[in-house]
């Protein structure tokens, strides 16, 4: 990104959301391992993502069932 | 790298995932060694909290959660054992959550292309090169912040939003649950990402966390 032009830096960017998701194929994966290893401004891009990922993942849901549901779901079932 | 965010198997061994179970094909009935009522009770609070974010009212996720455990229970012999259960569940979900709320979510919702890395590009612009920005910022945003961010993504960017970051599943599992295909899964997932950056950073300024 910093480094305008640069096609293995553009071809990284490209590939981020993938990479941080994990769904790239092995290969892939290590190919663009290997660039954030050689470049610092890739690496606080992907490190960036997925500490908002991680965010999502951790404060977007923090809630849980209320019992009573848990129970009269399960009750439901054996009223069935 | 985290554990509990990235603990899914590598992509090569989700193929065998047979989501087929989720198809129209008939399943065999299920086997004795599969505990029906353990396998959802296991599930509801992931039920619970997806459906909460997609209605936004305690009320009617409850109500969503209840019917969708009813619904899996009535079509449970469709269900096949070592296939992939909560995202079975999920689908009844999603589809008994868009058939309640067509309106809402039948209505216009694409969203535009903004800044990517909006957030990151709008955070790094006044900090020094030793400090990590991100990270600063990030911690400091709270449940209320991130939560309204993510109720604030048209529905359809927000389910697959929700199955991937805070499920965990599969860009192919999402794709299955959601019936669209992989690439409108990645679509989705960008510009929701971009919606959610920018907004984070909205909130952050608000909640004055950053000037």
């Amino acid at each position: 990104m910093t480094d305008k032009g640069c096609s293995s830096c553009d071809q990284t960017m490209e590939r981020l959301h993938s990479y941080v998701d994990r769904e790239l194929n092995d290969f892939e994966m290590a190919e663009v391992r290997k660039h954030l290893d050689d470049c610092p401004p890739c690496e606080q891009h992907f490190e960036f993502n997925l500490q908002v990922k991680r965010l999502v993942h951790t404060k977007g849901c923090p809630e849980k069932a209320p019992r009573a549901l848990v129970e009269k779901i399960l009750a439901n079932f054996r009223q069935a | 790298m985290d554990t509990m965010l990235l603990d899914r198997v590598a992509p090569g061994a989700v193929e065998g995932l047979a989501l087929a179970a989720m198809s129209q094909q008939p399943a065999p009935a299920a086997t004795p060694e599969f505990d029906f009522e353990a396998a959802v009770a296991e599930n509801i609070d992931a039920l619970y909290r997806g459906a909460l974010r997609m209605t936004r009212k305690p009320e009617e996720a409850e109500d969503l959660v209840q019917e969708t455990c009813l619904r899996a229970y009535r079509f449970q012999h469709q269900f096949q054992p070592g296939t992939n259960f909560k995202a079975w569940l999920f689908k009844i979900q999603t589809n008994l959550f868009r058939s309640r709320y067509r309106k809402q979510y039948n209505s216009p919702q694409s969203l535009d292309d903004t800044e990517e890395f909006y957030l990151y590009q709008h955070l790094g612009a006044d900090v020094q090169p030793a400090e990590d920005p991100a990270a600063n910022v990030l911690d400091k945003l709270g449940v209320e912040e991130v939560r309204k961010a993510i109720e604030d993504l048209p529905p359809a960017y927000r389910e697959t939003v929700l199955l991937t970051d805070v499920e965990g599943f599969s860009y192919k599992e999402t794709a299955e649950i959601l019936g669209v295909p992989v690439g409108t899964v990645m679509s989705r997932l960008h510009r929701g990402r971009q919606r959610l950056q920018q907004r984070l950073y909205e909130y952050a300024k608000e909640s004055g966390v950053v000037e």
